[in-house]
């Protein structure tokens, strides 16, 4: 064994019964700054000593490890050290759940774009569960969800084909990013114009109440949005026009960035009434 | 001449806290000061050393602070504080209790122990 892989072995002997893990590599260093400390001593008095006679000799004087590492363990309460182990854990965990909880939650426009959400009551729609999905590096991409939104188009309104792209990642903080998919992506619908997905087109359309009132609403009808978000996924609402639409046309993704480049496609069949 | 380890042991905190009393100093200098001032009697070990510095530390009686040698070395000073100071107090008075008494003792006076 070389002269330094022994100290090593003689230092991480004598602080492993510290178990704050910043108090055993303070008193690491310390031991370890005094052991050149004797180096250089024991240079200054035999200034033609071999290098490996030195190291051992240091090694030597600095006595039996395992007496120092009993010590030691006494005066750096172990009870302590595990003590701080477990808090910094459990602040740990507490951290994770709180950014988990706070990533499940839905804001109020992701309800409304969720095909499946609650934007019509409590019925759940739309929902895909063996969509087409493709594997781009780290993230799957996977269409859960296709339908046709229709709108009242006498007031002015133009209906909708959604199709909710899910991008999952097997790490929560390794999330693909929202600029990455609307850049990468372009959706067509039954008029098979390809659309870039990193701009949207919007719609204004007024809805009388039948008593002299009435309600303005604001309707996304092209483009992107991201939706949903988990742990592990985000979720994206892609919209194109539904003109021409009949039961069973396709809508068609394609994404080409510096991830990667694929296409999918789902078939629509299922049409939702939404204001 | 080496001493049974005990004798060191026991006088260690005594004689760490009365070097400290001079001046700051780290673990290195401490047990060379500790053997030019004993001429080379005491040679404290660094296993004997640091638990006591360590110990010393964490009741309060002493606290440290890092400062860059002109070599570049970053070192571990220690610093007596006024518990210390208090605790060398009442360990010079017991000493001097004690070694009053073993001299009794081995002189075969009147025991001041009875």
């Amino acid at each position: 064994m070389l002269p330094h892989d022994r100290r090593d072995q003689w230092l991480d002997t004598a602080v492993s019964g510290i178990r704050f893990g910043l108090d055993r590599k303070a008193v690491r260093k310390e031991l370890e700054d005094h052991m050149e400390d004797k180096l250089a001593g024991l240079r200054r008095l035999f200034p033609d000593i071999p290098e490996e006679e030195a190291q051992d000799r240091v090694l030597r004087d600095m006595g039996d490890a395992q007496e120092l590492k009993a010590s030691l363990a006494r005066v750096h309460r172990p009870w302590l050290g595990w003590l701080w182990n477990i808090s910094r854990w459990a602040m740990l965990l507490a951290l994770t759940v709180a950014n988990m909880v706070q990533m499940t939650v839905r804001t109020d426009y992701s309800l409304d774009n969720s095909i499946w959400g609650r934007s019509a009551g409590t019925q759940i729609y739309g929902r895909i569960r063996d969509g087409e999905e493709v594997r781009v590096g780290q993230y799957t991409f996977q269409i859960t969800g296709a339908a046709c939104l229709d709108r009242p188009e006498a007031q002015g309104a133009e209906d909708s084909l959604q199709v909710a792209l899910r991008v999952s990642s097997p790490k929560f903080w390794e999330r693909i990013s929202t600029d990455a998919v609307y850049g990468g992506l372009t959706a067509a619908g039954p008029d098979g114009e390809w659309r870039p997905m990193d701009r949207m087109s919007v719609i204004r359309y007024t809805v009388e109440d039948g008593a002299g009132g009435s309600t303005t609403y604001q309707q996304w009808w092209i483009g992107a949005e991201l939706s949903r978000w988990g742990p592990c996924y985000r979720e994206f609402a892609v919209r194109v026009p539904a003109e021409s639409w009949q039961p069973g046309d396709r809508v068609s993704l394609k994404f080409d960035s510096e991830l990667g480049s694929f296409a999918l496609s789902v078939p629509v069949t299922e049409k939702v009434r939404v204001q | 001449m080496k001493f049974d380890k005990g004798l060191m042991a026991g006088s260690g905190t005594m004689l760490v806290l009365s070097l400290l009393e001079g001046g700051d100093m780290y673990g290195y200098q401490m047990i060379e000061e500790l053997s030019r001032r004993s001429s080379q009697l005491f040679q404290m070990k660094e296993g004997t050393l640091y638990p006591i510095l360590h110990s010393l530390e964490k009741e309060k009686c002493l606290t440290s602070y890092q400062q860059e040698a002109p070599t570049g070395r970053v070192r571990k000073y220690y610093r007596l504080t006024r518990k210390g100071r208090q605790l060398l107090d009442d360990k010079r008075s017991e000493w001097s209790a004690f070694r009053q008494g073993v001299d009794h003792v081995l002189s075969g006076g009147a025991g001041i122990l009875a």
